[in-house]
């Protein structure tokens, strides 16, 4: 019996610790003792760099510029994955056998990732390299690379958001320039609709649900001058007056069309956001909400239309930060697991800060370059429909809401009250941004905020 | 000519005839290395990829560890459970949601695959083509089944155009919140052929002289379905509702894939539960927390209270079920 027990207790305990060694132990921590010299002989070694990039053409430009990383510097091998997320990374971690580098489409990670050691520090690095993240990164990508002070990641391309507007439209409604607050925005929306002889809506000038497309964006706080997370880190829904102007100019303007033909607007055109059937290209809409890749889609799509790019409208009384807006974009960074740490931060480095292959990268997926030395060198950046995007990356009120632990889980929360709002559940505006601001308290407490 | 079929462990012919009971031989300790040999396959498979999964989630359920962090894992205790009832707005919506899958999806899916079964069980011409023709979709892969019906059921897809002909503006299919749950149920009734073969062949067992007795009583047809095929079919019945509702707990691919090719955005994040959460199932929500958030403990913990609902639900059906299933022989 004693010896049933004993083995007993030994496969419980054998289990316990493989359990406890599968949550991986912490990497050993290195600092970087001097950049490695791009013309002194290095001991051959190869990387591995993930990214969730999977389209031919994006693969196809990485690809070469890691060729060209090869012949310049032989020692250096690069093994490119493309097409792995976070959940991948993620998992990859916790196996023990992380990549070198990863490249994200998640920004709201960075905090997470940081927080919870999975990345390493480029700070170090980025010295040792002799290279200031403030004078070669604009600073709206500084916003979603860093957490408390801590540069956990570089930027590679970003995205900005603007308002996509029908020219012919705006001329038929007699409209001689593009709104620059919510109020303009909301009469030229009106002025724009064109109604069905049976009462149903023809054209749309705006429909800004949140769940529409990019609309989430014009919910971050950029475009009514209000922060996310106040001084203290905590949300500013209960003490700051201006969200609740702002829902209830996205409820006006919801409730001018029906809540119904929303739902119709929206289902019918959210499948075809990116593709022929947008409703700005199909007339169904006049204005929309858009990530600078639509100027792609649109030279692709339908190259004759007619179209112009201003900033989104703000708030009334927020003109001073008209021009501003949501900016955020891929992340590159360098696994705190790593064996090669060194020579991996150099293939990130160039990755992040070659400006030909920015410049390469930025016009195969219509994004922005996010160096100044790119963006100085990229010949679209006084093109009248890239211009304002560029303008709108570097103005000094551009960024994202501040990173959190809780990764994107504070967005997705507010996205879900939104949308209960924006369908009429949520009958107070005041107590329900007060109640959402608390569980996105609590959810960053939890994580270690 | 008779066959004598030699004891288990004996081969034919053999030479030593079995001990006497009470004097059994141990068998050698070579030989019971040959048997773990053969299970050896098993053994590992069973042990690698069933059971150290299933102790380490409920080892995980207990902490704070998220997948990818190397921050050292805490003992939390209940934690984890405790949160997914007072903290999570989005566990209670998954919840309804899976529930509301359960109560409809799986009863109509029954009910329809009985109903195919006896209309083809009659057809006197052509039976095998037409229940091959429905059986045919079950075995499309569930992720090509939920894209064909994406394509067929877009806002401006072909039965919205052949809905519009006749004077109906069609809804949103996938994409409005009130229609995507009805639009799975379309869906999973497309594709019960599996289940419907098993009644026809439930339905082609029934005694014919039950049949006969019944209508020398004077029974038309909907009392002979009521008083004779049901209850003999009542243990396929109870088959097919078992199982539905243990698939339907786990629901995951077709909503998952749904939700996914309903919305176009970039971020996969976005996808899950579109639209308006009215997708989110309990297991797409454990995906999410697990994947998304990377909150293995509290994923973990969903896993574990997934299973003890099922298994209660399933103990409970069980147990219910005594009360309706006729077995051969008169028993129930």
């Amino acid at each position: 019996m004693f010896k049933r027990i004993t083995g007993a207790a030994a496969v419980t305990a054998a289990g316990v610790l493989l359990l406890a060694g599968c949550t991986s132990a912490g990497p050993a921590s290195s600092q970087p003792d001097s950049a490695i010299s791009p013309g002194a002989s290095h001991k051959a070694t190869t990387v591995t760099v993930w990214t969730f990039n999977h389209l031919l053409n994006e693969v196809a430009a990485f690809k070469a510029t890691l060729k060209q990383l090869h012949t310049k510097y032989p020692w250096l091998t690069v093994k490119f994955v493309p097409n792995k997320d976070d959940a991948a990374y993620a998992k990859a971690v916790a196996a023990g056998d992380p990549p070198d580098v990863f490249i994200g489409s998640v920004p709201d990670n960075v905090a997470k990732f940081c927080y919870n050691g999975t990345v390493a520090d480029l700070g170090p690095y980025l010295s040792s390299a002799k290279i200031d993240a403030a004078k070669t990164f604009p600073a709206a990508t500084l916003a979603y690379t860093r957490y408390q002070g801590k540069q956990c990641a570089l930027p590679l391309l970003t995205d900005a958001f603007a308002l996509y507007y029908n020219k012919k439209m705006f001329a038929a409604a007699g409209i001689t320039k593009p709104p620059t607050t919510l109020a303009e925005l909301t009469a030229a929306a009106k002025k724009l609709t064109v109604k069905n002889a049976d009462g149903s809506i023809k054209t749309f000038g705006f429909v800004p649900r949140s769940d529409f497309d990019v609309n989430r964006f014009l919910f971050t706080g950029a475009h009514s001058d209000t922060d996310f997370y106040g001084k203290d880190g905590k949300t500013t829904f209960a003490s700051d007056p201006k969200w609740q102007q702002l829902l209830k100019w996205d409820k006006d303007l919801i409730d001018y069309y029906g809540k119904e033909n929303v739902q119709k607007f929206v289902g019918r055109y959210q499948p075809h956001a990116d593709d022929a059937g947008n409703p700005l290209l199909t007339g169904a809409a006049a204005m929309e909400l858009d990530g600078e890749w639509h100027i792609g889609e649109i030279a692709s799509l339908k190259k004759d239309f007619d179209y112009g790019v201003v900033p989104m409208p703000v708030l009334d009384g927020s003109s001073g930060t008209y021009g501003a807006g949501s900016t955020l974009g891929t992340v590159a960074y360098l696994s705190a697991g790593s064996q090669h740490k060194q020579e991996a931060f150099f293939a990130l480095q160039q990755l992040t800060t070659d400006t030909t292959f920015l410049n390469t990268l930025a016009d195969t997926v219509y994004n922005i370059p996010t160096t100044f030395a790119a963006l100085k060198a990229w010949d679209k950046a006084d093109d009248p429909h890239w211009k304002p995007f560029v303008d709108i990356f570097e103005n000094p009120h551009s960024s994202y809401k501040t990173l959190t632990p809780a990764g994107i889980e504070d967005m997705d929360t507010w996205r879900a009250f939104l949308l209960e709002y924006e369908q009429g559940k949520v009958k107070d505006a005041a107590g329900g941004l007060a109640t959402v601001g608390k569980k996105i308290d609590s959810l960053n407490s939890e994580s270690g905020q | 000519m008779t066959t004598v079929l030699a004891p288990v462990g004996e081969a034919p012919g053999s030479a030593h005839p079995r001990p006497a009971r009470g004097g059994r031989r141990r068998p050698s300790r070579a030989r019971w290395w040959v048997v773990l040999g053969f299970l050896s396959p098993f053994v590992i498979g069973f042990g690698v990829f069933v059971l150290y999964p299933v102790i380490a989630t409920l080892y995980y359920s207990l902490t704070d560890f998220q997948a990818g962090s190397y921050r050292p894992v805490q003992f939390v205790g209940l934690r984890n459970y405790r949160a997914l009832f007072s903290q999570s707005d989005t566990f209670w919506v998954a919840v309804r949601n899976t529930l509301w899958m359960v109560v409809v999806m799986v009863p109509l899916r029954t009910a329809w695959a009985m109903l195919t079964a006896w209309v083809i069980i009659r057809v006197k011409r052509g039976r095998a083509v037409y229940r091959t023709l429905f059986f045919l979709p079950s075995m499309v892969p569930v992720v090509a089944a939920a894209l064909s019906f994406i394509v067929l059921l877009n806002p401006v897809g072909p039965l919205n155009r052949l809905l519009g002909w006749v004077g109906v503006d069609g809804p949103g299919w996938f994409s409005d919140p009130a229609w995507s749950k009805p639009s799975l149920v379309l869906m999973a009734l497309w594709a019960s052929g599996n289940v419907m073969v098993i009644f026809s062949a439930a339905m082609l067992d029934v005694p014919r002289e039950l049949y006969e007795a019944a209508e020398l009583d004077g029974a038309g047809a909907l009392q002979k379905f009521r008083s004779v095929t049901l209850p003999a079919i009542s243990p396929v019945i109870f088959f097919a509702l078992l199982t539905g509702m243990i698939y339907t707990f786990q629901y995951f691919t077709e909503a998952f894939v749904a939700s996914s090719s309903a919305n176009a955005t970039s971020s996969s994040n976005d996808l899950i539960g579109y639209p308006a959460n009215s997708l989110l199932f309990y297991s797409t929500e454990l995906y999410r927390q697990g994947f998304s958030y990377f909150k293995t403990g509290y994923a973990s913990a969903m896993a574990w209270l997934l299973f003890l609902v099922i298994f209660a639900a399933t103990v409970v059906f069980i147990r219910a079920s005594r009360r309706f299933v006729h077995h051969a022989g008169g028993g129930r």
